[in-house]
């Protein structure tokens, strides 16, 4: 086996964050215009240009820090027995996900994900809704983990 | 960039499959089509629409059996491919609607554990293929369906039953009074302080106080002896000779007036079983028993057959958890408090929520909303009480873990029940060295939740995170 190498904890592939970014902004951007209108026409007391300049920073700022931050947090392992995850800034959630509990694997590739050479892996156990998601890595180590997840050993459960 | 994407192989659906969809959506345009008949144009754009949506989503549809698994392959902008190996499929069902008849064809859904969704569905394929698939994914699953789905399969040997619970009608009376119906009640209630309070403080400065305030407590009386009594006929009706019987392989539950109903529980699909005690049943040492099961889906119906015991004593309740477990000393667990950082963590949310109360009070009261201050006394005597009831323990394989001010629930999980772990801080735990772990299982949609170990110390929680799911 190769558990010492696989027990390491893994960041997400560094271009991930291109993706938030890129998703970021475009949700902050109808912010941004509706400050902007707001400011253009209405009165807001309050110097021209001040308020859509303010709004524009704060999004900018965290439009750019969240994945950034996002990023250095995550880190996700493949263990000898099970799924390692550990994700989330303000609140942060580790996630052991059992080899032998995994019913069904996806991996999905939304449009932005084609763009950027990111592919996001779904695990599914018998708990409700989704057990495990895996966002940003590249298309091939997707691919190579599910396949890996796929071999695992017979479930003990039987429900 | 993107040229490294998994490369699309195997098998797609019969080209029915665009007619199969295509009906669908065609169905309710045809209906239009015919009544109302003016916006052919329309419905013939929509039609191409559809039959285009359908075209593409055939082309990018593939399946295959890989190995001991079926991949299958499908998505044109948001791409998808899902793998469900053979071992973990419980069914493999073949339906032929109307639309599938059609085209003849065949549509075969493939079930696994868990999730209420179909999880992979083959729309549309040759009868003969839908059958051969079918054989092989069965053939290849090692072990029979589990006896889960043939409870009490060989009628030749009737199984004991042991009544486990029993309700008279006492106790009904009492769960009807002091149960989760209650909350109904207090809602009318409710209803009726909104309705009848606006008017209450236009009337209050006017009118001649002693009568009316008479009238006022005479209504409120009213309204709530009639909440208590519709909560007790409700609780009547439901759980109406409610008994609960085991034959060591299935739980069996009969109640009700009006409607009988009798559900039958496997043991192995019990998940876990929770002990709920509410503010109302506490002090009487009063409790209710449900029970968490898989694979079931949720509503009202759900809801009301979650109840192994919908009223009991403590140790009652207690009791009906070992024998349901087939474990003893259950009930002897002493449950280990969280650490007092957990209640100062309670104790500064009390004050911060009554501080906002009082200034939101002066803000829009003047110095009157000061009052709010005296609610300092209840909330800080809530928090410690809501710190009073987290608990967790362990005993052998068994996991308990206890919550809820309102509703205090202790939750007992065997090790083997759990499906994963997730150990979840907010910035204000990680401060204070804290942490809270969700035991997650697999359990019907309408549960309250997974059980959860909330504010653990942060090392004992790692450590528990680390240990439990490794196996034994």
């Amino acid at each position: 086996m190769e558990d010492s190498a696989a027990e390491r904890l893994l960041p997400l592939d560094p271009r991930v964050r291109w993706l938030w970014w890129t998703t970021a902004v475009l949700g902050a951007l109808p912010v941004v215009v509706v400050a902007l209108l707001v400011d253009a026409f209405t009165g807001v007391p309050l110097p021209a240009g001040l308020l859509p300049g303010l709004v524009t920073v704060a999004a900018v700022a965290i439009a750019w820090g969240l994945p950034v931050l996002r990023f250095n947090r995550w880190r996700y392992a493949l263990r000898a027995d099970d799924l390692w995850l550990r994700r989330g800034v303000l609140w942060t959630t580790t996630s052991v996900i059992p080899y032998a509990r995994l019913q069904f694997v996806d991996t999905k590739q939304g449009p932005l994900d084609r763009l950027f050479g990111l592919a996001q892996l779904v695990v599914y156990t018998a708990a409700v809704g989704t057990s495990g998601h895996l966002p940003g890595l590249s298309a091939h180590d997707a691919e190579r983990l599910r396949e890996r997840l796929a071999d695992v050993e017979d479930d003990d459960l039987g429900i | 960039m993107a040229s490294d994407a998994p490369q699309r192989t195997g098998e797609r659906l019969h080209p029915a499959a665009i007619g199969v969809w295509a009906f669908n959506t065609l169905g309710p345009l045809l209906v239009i089509l015919i009544a109302g008949g003016r916006d052919s144009p329309v419905v013939a754009a929509a039609a191409g629409v559809s039959l285009l949506v359908g075209v593409v989503r055939w082309l990018r549809f593939r399946w295959r059996v890989d190995g001991q698994a079926l991949l299958i392959d499908q998505g044109l902008l948001q791409r998808q491919r899902r793998v469900i190996p053979f071992d973990r499929i419980q069914a493999v069902e073949s339906v032929r609607k109307l639309r599938h008849r059609l085209f003849g064809v065949v549509e075969l859904r493939i079930e696994t554990v868990g999730g209420a969704s179909t999880e992979g569905k083959l729309e549309a394929l040759r009868p003969r293929d839908a059958e051969q698939l079918r054989r092989l994914l069965l053939r290849e699953t090692p072990t029979t369906p589990p006896a889960s789905q043939q409870v009490g399969e060989p009628a030749a040997v009737q199984p004991e039953q042991v009544v486990l619970a029993r309700l008279g009608l006492d106790r009904l009376v009492i769960a009807g009074l002091t149960g989760g119906r209650v909350g109904v009640a207090a809602a009318i209630f409710g209803v009726g302080q909104d309705f009848f309070g606006d008017r209450l403080n236009d009337l209050l400065p006017r009118i001649d106080l002693s009568g009316d305030l008479r009238s006022i407590l005479v209504l409120a009386a009213l309204v709530l002896t009639g909440a208590f009594l519709l909560s007790i006929a409700a609780t009547l009706l439901t759980y109406w000779n409610f008994t609960l019987t085991s034959d060591g392989v299935a739980l069996r539950v009969r109640r009700g007036l009006l409607e009988q109903r009798a559900d039958t529980i496997p043991l192995r699909r019990v998940q876990a079983l929770h002990v709920e005690e509410n503010l109302l049943r506490r002090p009487f040492g009063l409790a209710a028993v449900t029970v968490e099961v898989a694979g079931r889906s949720g509503g009202e119906e759900a809801q009301q057959s979650r109840y192994l015991l919908p009223l009991g004593t403590r140790a009652q309740a207690l009791r009906l958890v070992e024998q349901v477990w087939g474990r003893d000393g259950l009930a002897d667990i002493r449950l280990a408090p969280m650490p007092t950082r957990a209640r100062d963590r309670r104790m500064l949310r009390a004050v911060g929520a009554v501080a906002a109360v009082t200034a939101t009070g002066v803000v829009a009261q003047g110095w009157a909303g000061l009052l709010a201050l005296a609610l300092s006394a209840p909330a800080m005597v809530l928090a410690l009480a809501a710190y009073r009831c987290l608990g967790h323990g362990r005993s052998g394989e068994m996991l308990v873990a206890r919550s809820g001010v309102v509703v205090r629930r202790t939750s007992f999980v065997p090790r083997d029940r759990l499906q994963s772990l997730a150990l979840r801080q907010s910035v204000f735990q990680r401060r204070r060295g804290l942490a809270s772990l969700a035991l997650q299982i697999a359990r019907g949609r309408a549960a309250r939740g997974d059980p959860r170990m909330i504010d653990l110390d942060e090392r004992q929680a790692s450590g528990l995170l680390e240990t439990l799911t490794t196996a034994r």
